[in-house]
């Protein structure tokens, strides 16, 4: 209780209370607080020691203070303390690794941020790619800085393999750690393909369709694995949500676990190999032990990661606004096929594969032997150096293999082997089905009306776009191997901001032998392809 | 090195931040933009279905085909027809819902011809695939778009849109005969000719309900001499002019006989010269 006595000597209290704060250094005071607070927040480090980790000084107390951050913090605890400066550097690793980890945190984060607008059912999931786009305050910036890093991550992880093998660092004793990395290799794989139907576009739809009907061929169970995968015969809501659960919930938990794994095994078991020149070359042995001498993780690999963060984050959202699109078609239509279908490029040299021979010997039992042959390496090759020049059978067979593989890939490319009618290519340059082409790409305004007929038509003198155009297909279409090719484009008004447009080649039809094909009246009879289609004052093709 | 790399670093941050702040401060602006740009394609593609799926009954250009299906480019359908039925939503909802859904039972059997009076024809079969169509209901929002659009129509230019609008500096149609043939494919376009009838000289008519009309002149001719012909008529013009207000007296072999009937009340003198001159030509 407060009692009178209390009251009386309060202004006397307080009066104290003021000369002791005054007589203290109100500096240290604050400072000494601030410490503590920073001590807690950066699990032991206070202010001075701080700001000598940011200048690269050494430690300013005994003992080192920077280690204990390592057993202290949980997100530090996963860091070694320190690392052989060799193993470090940057040409031996080229921090592969690090970077497939850190563009797989981009992808969590930018991909959770894109869970919230999108819902997975055929009816919603292209409309949710509209809202995004044109809805979503950042929502363009988010859905292309999230395929640029799938893109990224599958080029890192291969690279990163690749380096791997160059440097023979899956050799004993890190024979698991390259096993969980054919498996990551895998899942990357996998969590970009999963993630490429959802968009529910044309380009998704079928590059998807052609894949799993790869799986199809497989031996005995292909049809089952085919059916698990759709949900159906035939992809529909059910496979759309199927592909949606594997990309958003069980692929990266796998993922999460075996980077855990992975992880586990280089940080802790056996660390980072060292190159081989120090571990079994001709070297200086001055030159050997300032090598294989530890560094600190804290600071100079952790300001150095800090730095290849920004870098590499800053450098991507450049990149997205510069030049960089995710691409989104029409719809996803079940009953249009497009004229070329294509898979996505980390896939084409699956797609050239299955040019080669039966779909089920190169779609499904090579690619199963490649990857089991990938996970045996370590176990196959037994030559214990890992010098370069200890080792020319297996660098040799690596450079082939990436050779075999970027030939492949080029083959997979659409124009490789397909033919498409010649009127129909004619136009579909013009017009493509999807995106804009160099017709649509005129704009609006410059789209004249009237009648263009390629027997009449000549370049006036002062030729505008429009003109050009229109000669390059009397151009083409006269130069088709067609007999007596005649192309139109009619263009009217069908609203007062929309343009109709249409075009037509027709070409008299010869039979097997080559001559006229006549009709009852003794005409030639003609054949024709026609494209109808519209373009709209405000599409904005012009700026694209 | 540590140093080095904080002061880089510092500086791409700041870089980062400027671009993140540029994009920011052009974001609403681009999504107006992006929204504006999916709006007009999304017309586009709801044009494109409307051609393909729609203009048997309501013309390539949406303005009806009697006897098939109504107008649905007129100022009556894109400002009344909403309210006149009692749809509490907007006009868009009422053309989602219409075309998805279809139309048992007509509402205006004027429009419909012969169909109205028999039970179990179904005024419009229903588009969406939830009700047994082929459309998704993307499509047909698509085409409701589409037809919204129309709505930007000032009702003088209702007229003109079949017809492509002279370039600057191209030479006005010739006085007289071209005029007349303007007129007559006016006629043929407005009224719906095309819906039903393939005409090589008018853009968009590609109907196949009745027979084509290329060289109907010399083909009149024939008919008129033949046994089988039940008209009246003496002469091809008189020919082409009984089939337009009186096609029922002779129904071409092959052909139903839906073609309407009031054509005759419809058009004036005038008209009706023009349209069987034009098709003389043909
Ligand atoms: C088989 C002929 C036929 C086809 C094909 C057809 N319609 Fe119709 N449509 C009709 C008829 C008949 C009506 C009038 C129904 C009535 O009398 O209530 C109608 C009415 C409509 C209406 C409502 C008009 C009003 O005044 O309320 C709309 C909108 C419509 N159609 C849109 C379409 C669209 C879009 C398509 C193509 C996807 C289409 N129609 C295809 C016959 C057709
Ligand atoms: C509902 C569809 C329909 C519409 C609309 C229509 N027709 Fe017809 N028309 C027919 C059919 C079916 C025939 C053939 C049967 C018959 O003779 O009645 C025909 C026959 C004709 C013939 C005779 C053709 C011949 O080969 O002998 C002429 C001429 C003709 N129509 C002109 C017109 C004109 C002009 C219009 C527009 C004012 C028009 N039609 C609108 C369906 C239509
Ligand atoms: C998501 C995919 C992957 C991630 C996140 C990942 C991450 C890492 C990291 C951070 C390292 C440390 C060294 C470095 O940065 O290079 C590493 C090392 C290693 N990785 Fe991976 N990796 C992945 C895929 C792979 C693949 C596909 C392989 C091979 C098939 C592989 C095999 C190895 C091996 C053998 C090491 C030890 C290398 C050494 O000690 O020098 N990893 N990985």
């Amino acid at each position: 209780m407060l009692g009178l006595q209390d009251l009386r000597n309060l202004p006397r209290d307080f009066e104290r209370k003021v000369r002791e704060l005054l007589n203290q250094d109100l500096e240290e005071v604050v400072r000494e607080r601030l410490d503590n607070r920073v001590r807690t927040i950066t699990a032991g480090l206070d202010l001075e020691e701080l700001r000598a980790i940011f200048r690269g000084d050494g430690p300013t107390e005994k003992p080192n203070p920077r280690w204990k951050v390592h057993t202290t913090s949980f997100l530090f605890h996963i860091r070694p303390r320190y690392y052989q400066r060799a193993s470090t550097w940057f040409t031996h690793t080229f921090r592969l690794g690090w970077l497939s980890t850190y563009l797989f945190f981009i992808e969590l984060i930018t991909g959770i941020i894109l869970m919230v607008y999108y819902a997975p059912t055929p009816n919603t999931a292209y409309r949710d790619m509209l809202n995004i786009l044109s809805n979503v305050r950042f929502g363009l910036l988010m859905r292309d800085l999230h395929r640029l890093g799938a893109e990224l991550m599958v080029i890192a992880v291969f690279l990163h393999m690749v380096r791997v093998y160059f440097t023979g660092s899956y050799k004993k004793p890190r024979e698991f750690t390259w096993l969980t990395g054919v498996v990551l290799l895998g899942i990357t794989l996998f969590l970009s393909f999963s993630g490429y139907l959802l968009p529910w576009d044309q380009l998704a739809y079928w590059a998807v369709t052609i894949g799993t009907s790869m799986a199809d061929k497989t031996p005995l169970i292909g049809r089952e694995v085919n059916l698990l995968l759709r949900g159906a015969p035939d992809i529909g809501a059910g496979g759309l949500l199927r592909f949606y659960l594997l990309h958003v919930l069980f692929l990266p938990l796998l993922a999460i676990l075996f980077i855990s794994v992975h992880y586990y095994k280089v940080s802790r078991e056996h660390g980072i190999s060292l190159p081989a020149v120090v571990e079994e070359g001709e070297m200086d042995e001055d030159r050997r032990r300032w090598a294989k001498e530890r560094i600190d993780f804290i600071p100079d690999l952790l300001t150095h990661e800090l730095f290849l963060s920004v870098l590499v984050l800053v450098a991507m959202v450049i990149a997205v606004t510069v030049w960089f699109d995710a691409p989104l078609e029409s719809q996803a239509n079940p009953q249009v096929t497009p004229l070329d279908t294509k898979a996505p490029w980390y896939f084409l040299w699956l797609q050239g594969m299955l040019k080669l021979g039966d779909p089920t010997l190169m779609g499904v039992i090579l690619p199963g032997i490649i990857v089991a042959f990938l996970a045996a390496i370590p176990y196959i090759d037994n030559n214990p150096s890992r010098l370069a020049k200890n080792r020319p059978v297996a660098l040799s067979l690596g450079v082939l293999g990436i050779i075999v593989l970027i030939i492949l890939s080029y083959m997979g490319t659409p124009q490789w082997g397909i033919e498409t009618p010649p009127a129909v290519r004619i136009i579909q340059d013009l017009v493509p089905q999807e995106g804009v082409g160099p017709f649509r790409k005129l704009g609006y305004e410059k789209i004249k009306l009237g009648t263009f007929e390629t027997d009449t038509f000549t370049l006036p003198e002062n030729p505008d776009e429009f003109d050009i155009l229109f000669a390059e297909f009397q151009e083409r279409v006269r130069n088709a191997p067609l007999a007596s090719p005649q192309g139109v484009w009619e263009i009217d008004m069908l609203q007062p901001t929309l343009k109709r447009v249409k075009m037509r080649i027709t070409w008299t039809k010869l039979d097997e032998n080559g001559n006229v094909l006549l009709d009852e009246q003794g005409q030639p009879v003609r054949d024709k392809y026609e494209k109808v289609f519209f373009v709209h004052e405000d599409s904005g093709y012009e700026y694209e | 090195m540590v140093r080095l790399q904080i002061a880089l670093g510092v500086i791409i941050t700041v870089v980062g931040l400027i671009v993140v702040a540029w994009i920011a401060l052009n974001e609403d602006a681009n999504l107006a933009r992006r929204d504006q740009e999916i709006l007009a394609r999304r017309i586009e593609r709801g044009a494109v279905l409307f051609e393909q799926n729609c203009y048997t009954c309501h013309g390539f250009n949406a303005q009806g085909v009697p006897g098939l299906g109504p107008p649905l480019n007129d100022r009556e359908m894109l400002e009344q027809r909403a309210k006149e039925v009692g749809w509490p939503g907007s006009l868009y909802t009422y053309l989602v819902r219409t075309i998805a859904a279809g139309r048992i039972v007509s509402t205006r059997p004027e429009y419909l011809g012969g169909k109205a009076s028999d039970p179990n024809a179904m005024a419009m079969p229903p588009w969406s695939e939830e009700y047994g169509g082929p459309l998704r209901p993307a499509d047909i929002e698509d085409i409701a778009l589409f037809l919204q659009n129309f709505e930007e129509f000032p009702p003088e230019l209702l007229a003109e849109i079949a017809t492509p609008v002279p370039e600057e500096g191209e030479q006005p149609p010739e006085q007289g005969e071209a005029d007349v043939d303007a007129v007559a494919i006016d006629l043929f376009t407005q009224l719906g000719c095309l819906g039903c009838h393939a005409l090589a000289t008018v853009p968009g008519a590609v109907g196949t309900v009745g027979p084509a009309l290329d060289g109907l002149g010399e083909r009149a001719a024939s008919i008129i001499a033949d046994p089988a012909y039940t008209g009246n008529a003496t002469t091809p013009e008189e020919y082409i002019r009984e089939s337009i207000v009186d096609p029922s007296v002779f129904v071409v072999a092959g052909y139903p006989d839906v073609m309407p009937k009031g054509f005759g009340d419809q058009l004036s003198e005038e008209q009706l010269d023009a349209l069987v001159q034009f098709l003389m030509k043909q």
